[in-house]
């Protein structure tokens, strides 16, 4: 372990979500944050300049090599998240990825056998999963306590004017967003939604256009999903519901019934009587331990608890809360969305 | 080309028409005569009760003991003035009967109807219109041709915030429709569905979380959007339920607009959530909890972000009603208020058989879905 004792971070790129990975390894005694890199030098260095005087490179390619740093934080468009990956594993470095892992299946399976190869680590940011209301839907749902389940749904019904599209060139394009409404807004609703079934999709149909919005992505998909316990879901996302509505999960078993507005609890119903009407009660006070945290509630949720996450996995050298396999399951089921969208059929995820 | 079947038949019409009205000066009353009489029969009775313009004449039940128990508790201070007849077929024969409410299971609303139809009597069929698609055709076919008024009962469209929302979307006050959505979640024990051996068989109920409760929202979600949809591709299945039918289903629509639209029908939600339905356009949205908008929102600017507003006040006049807020019977109340002034007025009713059959077709087109494994065309009459 490098300098001080302390993980030395480096972040490649340095936009709003950069600042967010900042914050955690400030608030992290284990972390400490050595270089960023931005193409473009003038926010690259204000960037470094804000940080306490971090290194500051132009390119990710020298930023991986510096010594000093032991993992990095990348917060680059989606679509290079792979190549900044396999850089950092190549450098022998660890990497946690902001959302999406990246926007294409080949790329996803390269950046994570990389890291295998390198005996490096790969994260990635889905902050939601670590809420503690999260966690206790995600056991209950693990514990059998709805039963059976019967249907697992998400609304992610967000806005985004054209104007939004128009302030960034890169906004709404295959190459660097890898798709829109789901890919882009979307993406957390549906590893949330992936990751509190625990269940995988065996197969889904689906529609998606860009019905009002001038980009190349779909500004709305509606998918017809199938899981292998048999369980039928509904995704529905878009950035053309206007004013917008809060995102929500519902998940259904013969026993109970589970709602979340964005990652609150907004309904918590079960019985245990066989053929037995579920009454609403209050979720559980306590929060099952995940990852090597024993305490949930020591670090923040979001991007902190991550981040102190990847630190811990490192020092540790176990797995991180989220590995780039569980992280890419959402992305491979966005991209066969598309797929199933573009040739009108259902797409059955293991033959694909 | 000349067609003497068919003049001769418009012949016929025009004699019974004229026998409809002269019937329904008797009196300045129509007689009703209901077939079936379960539980959704005293809803039909209570209807015609607050109509000034209809009376209760007869019943049917196959089973004697409870269609008689029906005609005594109709008749109220005179048991014996609601007549009870244990075969439908004499029911529609009967002269004082000029409207026949129909209540039987759903797979046998079109013998009742077309009983009726046949004796010249105008039918008024609880919903689904029919649970067979030649079969629908066939009700509409003999009731033109009969020249009698055919009603049916989707009662959601009488409420005066559905007409409210209805009436935005046809006046594009949404803009061009994105998305289409209802959440049909409900819940049936297995009791429930062991309480009555019909329950949940394609016999008589035709379908099961869609085509019997789930057939209110589909036919609200249609008749709001105003538009039909294209094609569908759609799971079925009966999850958690011992029947034949299907106690959950998902269906990915798509409309001839172009909107995208979802319907998530089942009876197997623990405990089960109001019904729900978003409908979102460029310009706005409109939600509903039940048959009660709960979020209207719009704004007249392009690329503007829509502001939640108090719906409108005013509802615009439907069928005869120039302010169904007005009519406090009931929405069978209504809809036999309606098929009344309908017959007197010579004009169709508020919810004809061909707008009744939409939600029909479109379910049988979700089960075709679901049986082959793709998407589907939806079967449009005409």
């Amino acid at each position: 372990m490098a300098n001080q004792g302390k993980i030395g971070w480096g972040l490649i790129g340095t936009g709003m979500i950069a600042g967010h990975f900042r914050a955690g390894i400030e608030d992290c005694q284990d972390a400490r944050l050595v270089a960023v890199c931005n193409q473009t030098e003038e926010k690259g260095k204000a960037f470094a300049e804000a940080s306490g005087g971090a290194k500051y490179y132009q390119n990710y390619e020298d930023l991986v090599q510096d010594s000093e740093v032991d993992v990095i934080g990348i917060t680059t468009p989606s679509g290079l998240h792979a190549d900044n990956v396999v850089a950092a594993a190549a450098a022998g470095k660890h990497s946690i990825c902001e959302k999406p892992l990246d926007v294409s299946r080949e790329k996803m399976s390269q950046m994570i056998d990389a890291c295998r190869e390198a005996d490096v680590k790969l994260g990635c940011v889905f902050q939601s999963r670590t809420k503690p209301d999260m966690i206790k839907v995600r056991n209950a749902i693990k514990n059998g306590e709805l039963g059976k389940m019967v249907l697992a749904d998400a609304f992610l019904k967000t806005y985004r004017s054209q104007a939004y599209y128009d302030s960034a060139g890169w906004r709404g394009t295959w190459a660097l967003d890898g798709g829109g409404a789901l890919m882009n807004q979307g993406v957390h609703g549906v590893d949330l939604l992936l990751w509190l079934l625990d269940d995988e999709v065996e197969s889904v149909f689906a529609r998606a256009e860009h019905k009002f919005r001038n980009i190349e992505v779909e500004d709305t998909a509606v998918a017809t999903i199938k899981f292998r316990s048999g369980t039928f879901g509904t995704m529905i996302g878009t950035t053309s519901c206007n004013p917008g509505e809060a995102s929500r999960t519902e998940l259904h078993g013969k026993y109970g019934t589970i709602t979340l507005s964005g990652t609150e609890i907004t309904r918590w119903a079960v019985t245990e009587e066989e053929d037995g009407r579920a009454e609403d009660k209050f979720p559980p006070r306590s929060v099952g331990a995940h990852g090597n945290v024993g305490a949930a509630s020591a670090v923040a949720p979001g991007h902190d608890w991550l981040i102190n996450d990847m630190t811990q996995a490192i020092i540790e050298n176990r797995e991180p809360y989220i590995t780039g396999e569980s992280a890419r399951k959402a992305v491979d089921l966005i991209i066969a969305i598309y797929e199933s969208a573009r040739t009108g059929k259902e797409i059955q995820m293991d033959s694909w | 080309m000349p067609d003497s079947h068919t003049s001769s038949a418009a012949k016929i019409n025009t004699e019974i028409t004229e026998v409809s009205r002269r019937l329904a000066m008797k009196d300045g009353k129509l007689g009703f005569g209901i077939i079936g009489c379960g539980v959704i029969a005293p809803s039909h009775r209570k209807g015609i009760e607050t109509c000034e313009k209809a009376e209760l004449i007869a019943v049917s039940d196959i089973e004697e003991e409870k269609g008689k128990a029906f005609a005594e508790a109709a008749g109220g201070e005179d048991p014996g003035k609601v007549k009870f007849y244990s075969d439908y077929e004499k029911l529609v024969e009967d002269p004082e009967i000029d409207v026949v409410c129909v209540c039987t299971p759903s797979g046998q609303h079109g013998d009742g109807i077309i009983a009726a139809a046949q004796a010249g009597k105008h039918a008024f069929s609880e919903k689904p219109l029919d649970i067979r698609r030649d079969r629908l055709t066939e009700i509409i076919q003999t009731c033109r041709t009969a020249g009698i008024k055919l009603g049916c009962v989707f009662q959601s469209r009488t409420s005066p915030d559905m007409i409210r929302v209805r009436e935005a979307i046809k006046t594009e006050t949404l803009g061009p429709m994105v998305l289409g959505d209802a959440f049909l979640k409900d819940y049936r024990s297995q009791s429930y569905y062991n309480s009555a051996g019909w329950r949940g068989t394609w016999e008589n109920d035709g379908g099961g979380a869609l085509m019997n409760q789930g057939v209110h929202g589909v036919d609200l979600l249609l008749w709001l959007i105003n538009d039909d949809v294209e094609s569908v591709f759609a799971r079925t299945e009966h999850k958690v339920r011992d029947i034949e039918v299907e106690d959950t289903a998902v269906a990915n629509l798509k409309f001839k607009s172009g909107a995208f639209g979802t319907i998530i029908g089942t009876t197997s939600c623990n405990p089960g959530e109001a019904r729900r339905l978003e409908l979102h356009g460029k310009n706005g949205t409109i939600c509903v909890s039940g048959s009660k908008i709960t979020r209207w929102a719009v704004t007249d600017e392009e690329d503007g972000r829509a502001e939640d507003i108090e719906p409108p006040k005013e509802v615009v006049a439907q069928g005869a009603v120039s302010d169904p807020s007005a009519i406090s019977s009931g929405p069978h109340g209504w809809l036999i208020n309606d098929l009344v002034e309908a017959i007197e007025g010579d004009r169709d009713p508020y919810v004809t058989g061909e707008s009744a059959r939409k939600a029909v077709d479109l379910i049988l087109a979700i089960y075709e879905s679901s049986r082959e494994g793709k998407e589907v065309p939806v079967y449009h009459a005409q």
